[in-house]
């Protein structure tokens, strides 16, 4: 009898684990591939103006950090990114900081976190405004398309707006080359990239001055959307600025309302991770007054 | 019971959360956002219709003695299937409900079917009973994650419903408010079933 109950129950679990290492197989390179992305992007957030370089990983005993280049042969040094960790009130949080060579952070992206739903895990809710009468009215065919709110001019710039809005996520170096002022650079990637989605782009070709000065405010506008409202405020500030305070605040760092633990965990562990930084590199550059 | 008696009857009148108050831990957690709850209620369908599938399968080969762990073999396989599914397709919602997705092979719903139901019945009747208890377990999660996220944030699928202007009663999205949209949706049910049946 006794025989017939191990027998049983070892052939079920040896079909489960046939099941799941045929499962594990196919979603592992998946899985892995995701985390690949999820890495580069977080760099390439945290240090927009390295978005089109390359990043040089540099080991220490105590500390893996990025140096961020603005072209691919590394010239053009403009920061650093390390990752930084924290214990938050139900996972690690991790995050990639960027900082620019005077210590200050340039941006920041969570690569993970199980925080309480709803609670912790709004340190990455990006503000919403559109209400459900706008989805309903978008829905219908009757809704204003959302670059209503950065249109500077005719309806001939509106287009253009449009096109560039359009089409701006599909192109990764344009923020960057937008942060480096690089008129000739947008000015051609812009209609280049979107010239076979639209004959619109052509307007855009008609005059690159204001391509440029639309592409500016597109991708302000994409940026403000895009970014978690918790995270927006560390962009700009050293470390020293990296406290957690009650209250609306320009110069400290405001905890989301019902996850102080999440809001408090990231922001000592990416001031911990600059001070190792700092270390690490023999210290930033002063900034000149 | 009917083929489509057995299919229909967890979305209300055996409503696993609001009638017969089975799988509250997740129902608990996960519900903050609709877009939670709809996730998870849909990982838990997929969990409950192929053990429910399987166990039916086995149920003649398993004897009494170590049904349980059998099942719960079973269950857990499909739950790091879901698990490791997710990561890989849908890395977003995978990371939303954390946790809460290892969870589901304690979800008393999942093994309280197999026990009470599949290994009693036939695969098709077993299908229709785990896709049904599966479909009103999604229905009720995303009825109380509604509730939840309307009043706790004002939103609901990030859409703003209450108006710019509306101050979210934050207590709706914090464990609290979770016990008292439960306890009133649970009440409403049962007010309803109760006049149903007069």
């Amino acid at each position: 009898m006794m025989a017939k109950l191990v027998g049983v129950l070892a052939a079920i679990t040896f079909v489960a684990a046939l099941g799941l290492g045929f499962v594990y197989q196919k979603t592992t390179p998946k899985i892995e591939a995701q985390k690949r992305i999820t890495d580069e992007v977080a760099m390439r957030t945290a240090l927009p103006q390295a978005a089109c370089g390359v990043f040089v990983k540099h080991e220490t005993d105590s500390l893996t950090y990025y140096e961020g280049y603005r072209y691919p042969d590394t010239t053009g040094f403009v920061g650093y990114v390390v990752r930084a960790s924290g214990r938050g009130y139900s996972s690690t949080i991790e995050t990639m900081v960027g900082v620019d060579p005077s210590g200050r952070i340039t941006g920041l992206k969570i690569t993970h976190e199980q925080e309480t739903p709803g609670l912790g895990t709004r340190i990455e809710e990006v503000r919403s405004t559109k209400t459900l009468l706008d989805a309903l009215k978008e829905l219908v065919g009757k809704g204003n398309p959302p670059v209503v709110a950065v249109t500077i001019g005719d309806s001939t710039e509106s287009k253009c707006i449009e096109v560039i809005i359009k089409e701006a996520s599909a192109c990764a170096c344009l923020d960057s080359l937008i942060a480096l002022e690089d008129t000739s650079k947008v000015c051609n990637i812009v209609p280049r990239a979107f010239s076979l989605a639209t004959k619109d782009s052509a307007l855009c070709l008609s005059n690159p001055a204001l391509t440029f000065e639309v592409a500016k405010k597109v991708m302000q506008k994409l940026r403000e959307q895009q970014t978690p409202w918790f995270l927006e405020q560390f962009i700009g500030k050293s470390k020293a600025n990296l406290l957690v305070v009650a209250g609306k605040t320009d110069r400290y760092i405001q905890a989301i309302t019902g996850a102080t633990m999440s809001s408090t965990a990231v922001t000592s562990s990416v001031r911990e991770a600059i001070t190792k930084l700092e270390r690490a590199v023999g210290g930033f550059k002063e900034e000149k007054p | 019971m009917s083929a489509a008696g057995e299919f229909t009857k967890g979305f209300i009148k055996q409503n696993p959360v609001f009638r017969i108050v089975l799988g509250l831990c997740p129902t608990l957690a996960v519900t903050t956002s609709l877009k939670n709850g709809i996730g998870m209620g849909l990982a838990a369908t997929f969990v409950l219709v192929g053990s429910n599938v399987i166990v039916s399968l086995i149920r003649k080969a398993v004897p009494s003695r170590i049904r349980i762990p059998c099942y719960i073999v079973v269950i857990a396989s499909f739950v790091t299937v879901v698990d490791l599914v997710m990561a890989a397709y849908t890395p977003q919602l995978h990371k939303n409900l954390g946790i809460f997705i290892p969870l589901i092979v304690v979800n008393c719903i999942i093994l309280g079917r197999a026990e009470a139901f599949a290994s009693k019945n036939s695969v098709g009747m077993s299908f229709l009973d785990g896709l049904g208890m599966g479909l009103g377990f999604t229905f009720a999660l995303a009825i109380t994650a509604s509730v939840r996220e309307i009043i706790g944030t004002g939103k609901i699928w990030d859409l703003v419903v209450l108006g710019t202007k509306y101050n979210p009663v934050l207590l709706a999205v914090l464990s609290p408010g979770a016990f008292i949209t439960l306890g009133l949706l649970i009440g409403l049910f049962n007010l309803f079933e109760v006049r149903k049946e007069k």
